[in-house]
């Protein structure tokens, strides 16, 4: 197989021709975010077969000019490549022949990535999370924000300090469900991801009574009558989606109730893995944070990945698609 | 009729700032303005009968948990060319700041978004500026600024700005002998102008035009300007789903801090206001 290489003009990457393979791609720029996702690359790796593509952007326009530079153009490109190169050695357990690397001309990193994702057609971006997050948080940095906006396939971000102390294995696999047709596409990604990984699968619902609440005045349903109807339309969703999971995977569910953002942050704790959707509304086929995941992704303990919408399984083809969920 | 520019309006909090810049837009374009009520619950408010009195303006109350779907909802429904969003009220007054409901507006919405700084009243549009990359997105956003600034007889300023750092010091570095390094930011800076200048003389006339080079930070630059003009006009940036607005390195720090109203617009369609603007274009873009 030969290596991507980043096209020589223009701020596009052209993949070399070959048959379709699945491809996680990394986000890489020599900090030790970059560690941490490589650190979570490495056991989604384990658990699939495809390519693992660690790409690199360094801060060159490649758009024809009289002031092109290209010595300089050289030295930041060979820069970037030490780098990348050097993130791909994390990866020794992975065979040689499965990891590619690729250092990009474009100004924004997020552009060169997003290209790079079309280009390779990869199932999943993976980044670290900025130094200036908590440690052992989620939280993206710019790049990672512009990606979880628009990004073509799933976005993962990987908590600060992951490299150090992250599970030797992905064990515990939360997924957020609301019963849209995001939150179902985010619990097949999931499950296909627990079987993949032999993990256990847990299927979160949170049940948010307030915001149904009317004002006593208002001579609607009180709070308690309405919070017992929200709670058994919670649960009998939450069933029905256990019971489409796929049998052979460990599945539970998990029915906490208040503020569904602040419910999953404190679930992920206890997760090596939170899987979640994209809101309900914008262009389809791409990432899009809503309100709920876009403040879980500013505060997981653990790796989250947004699924795009608007695709039915997700994250099928990288797990080998042998496992289909029906919810 | 024309589809109506719809305005942001939370009956709870009467915030009117989106909805005095929607009219400001409605006036210069002979668009309606149709308020958006969002709320997640029953709510019987006299704020909305209150805004048509004072303003004229007709509401249309949805009940939806999620705000920015309603918007987006009905914007679609209506066949909208813009949304107009306020600042969160934990900013600075005077400037713009979303809060998580216009931030989520703002991504991946399918017409152009206009952002209303923190007690914002109408104001006539006296400079509108617009921030300029040579790209179809700062092209776009160039046309579209243009005809603003035209019906409201304003004066243009396209502000294109180059960072001093990168390729500028890349010239310098690495053994680039120093004269050869001074050539090439000529060059640079050369090549930056002639971009500008050449997308000023392709817009139609009618229009004042300052076309300002600026060496420095570019949202910096953008937003220290901001506090000189009545809007800021900006496109979106260069990848991602097209016919939607994806806020970029600048972009997403314009939003963050402007001091007058800011546009931004969808990428993806040749003449973003189209449907806004310009009668010729009507079907052109749906």
């Amino acid at each position: 197989m030969s290596r991507a290489r980043a096209a020589p003009m223009l701020r596009m990457y052209v993949k070399p021709k070959e048959e379709v393979v699945t491809t996680i791609l990394i986000g890489v720029d020599g900090s030790e975010r970059t560690e941490d996702a490589v650190s979570f690359a490495r056991r989604l790796a384990g658990a699939t077969t495809g390519r693992i593509v660690l790409a690199s952007a360094f801060p060159y326009s490649d758009v024809p000019s009289r002031a092109a530079n290209l010595t300089y153009r050289d030295a930041l490109k060979s820069d970037a490549q030490r780098t990348v190169r050097r993130m791909s050695e994390l990866l020794s357990s992975v065979p040689a022949e499965r990891i590619h690397t690729t250092a990009v001309a474009n100004p924004s990193p997020a552009h060169a990535l997003h290209d790079v994702a079309e280009a390779e057609d990869a199932s999943i971006v993976v980044l670290g999370s900025t130094h200036t997050g908590r440690a052992g948080r989620v939280m993206p940095g710019s790049t990672a924000e512009r990606l979880l906006h628009g990004a073509p396939c799933a976005v993962a971000v990987v908590p600060e300090g992951y490299r150090e102390h992250g599970q030797p294995q992905i064990t515990r696999i939360g997924v957020a469900y609301n019963g849209s047709a995001e939150s179902k596409a985010a619990v097949a990604a999931a499950a296909e991801a627990a079987a993949a990984l032999d993990a256990e699968l847990t299927v979160i619902s949170v049940i948010e009574a307030d915001i149904y609440g009317a004002p006593a005045m208002a001579g609607g349903p009180s709070y308690n009558i309405l919070r017992e109807d929200i709670e058994a339309a919670v649960r009998k969703g939450l069933e029905s989606a256990v019971a489409g999971v796929p049998e052979g995977i460990r599945c539970v569910d998990a029915c906490l109730e208040g503020d569904p953002s602040e419910r999953l942050i404190a679930a992920s704790e206890k997760l090596d893995l939170l899987v979640i959707g994209s809101r309900g509304y914008g262009p389809l086929r791409a990432v899009l944070a809503g309100g709920v995941s876009g403040r879980v992704i500013r505060g997981a303990h653990c790796p989250v990945i947004v699924v795009p919408r608007g695709v039915e399984a997700p994250l099928g083809e990288l797990f080998g698609a042998t496992a289909k969920a029906s919810v | 009729m024309a589809p109506p520019i719809i305005a942001a309006y939370d009956p709870l909090l009467e915030d009117r700032a989106p909805v005095e810049l929607a009219l400001l837009f409605g006036e210069l374009t002979g668009t309606p303005v149709l308020a958006g009520a969002v709320h997640s619950g029953a709510v019987h408010s006299p704020a909305l009968e209150l805004l048509r009195g004072d303003t004229g303006v007709q509401s249309r109350s949805i009940v939806d948990v999620s705000v920015p779907r309603a918007l987006h909802d009905l914007a679609r429904r209506q066949g909208s060319g813009l949304i107009v969003v306020g600042s969160t009220r934990r900013g600075r007054a005077g400037r713009v700041m979303p809060g998580s409901t216009t931030e989520r507006v703002l991504h991946g919405a399918e017409c152009a978004v206009a952002l209303a700084p923190n007690g914002y009243r109408r104001r006539p549009i006296e400079t509108v500026a617009v921030g300029f990359v040579d790209t179809p997105e700062g092209r776009a956003a160039l046309g579209a600024a243009h005809e603003l600034a035209r019906r409201a007889g304003a004066r243009l300023r396209a502000i294109s700005v180059l960072h001093p750092s990168g390729e500028l010091d890349a010239a310098l570095a690495n053994g680039t002998p120093p004269e050869k390094a001074h050539l090439l930011q000529g060059h640079h800076r050369a090549a930056h102008q002639e971009a500008l200048d050449r997308a000023v003389a392709a817009l139609p006339p009618g229009v004042e035009i300052d076309a300002e080079l600026h060496v420095a930070d570019a949202a910096e630059t953008l937003i220290a300007i901001s506090e000189h003009v009545d809007v800021l006009v900006c496109g979106s940036r260069g990848y991602g789903p097209i016919r939607s607005i994806l806020l970029g390195g600048v972009s997403r720090r314009l939003v963050d801090g402007a001091h007058c109203p800011v546009l931004v617009l969808p990428r993806g369609i040749e003449r973003p206001l189209g449907d806004l603007l310009g009668p010729t274009t009507l079907t052109a873009t749906r």
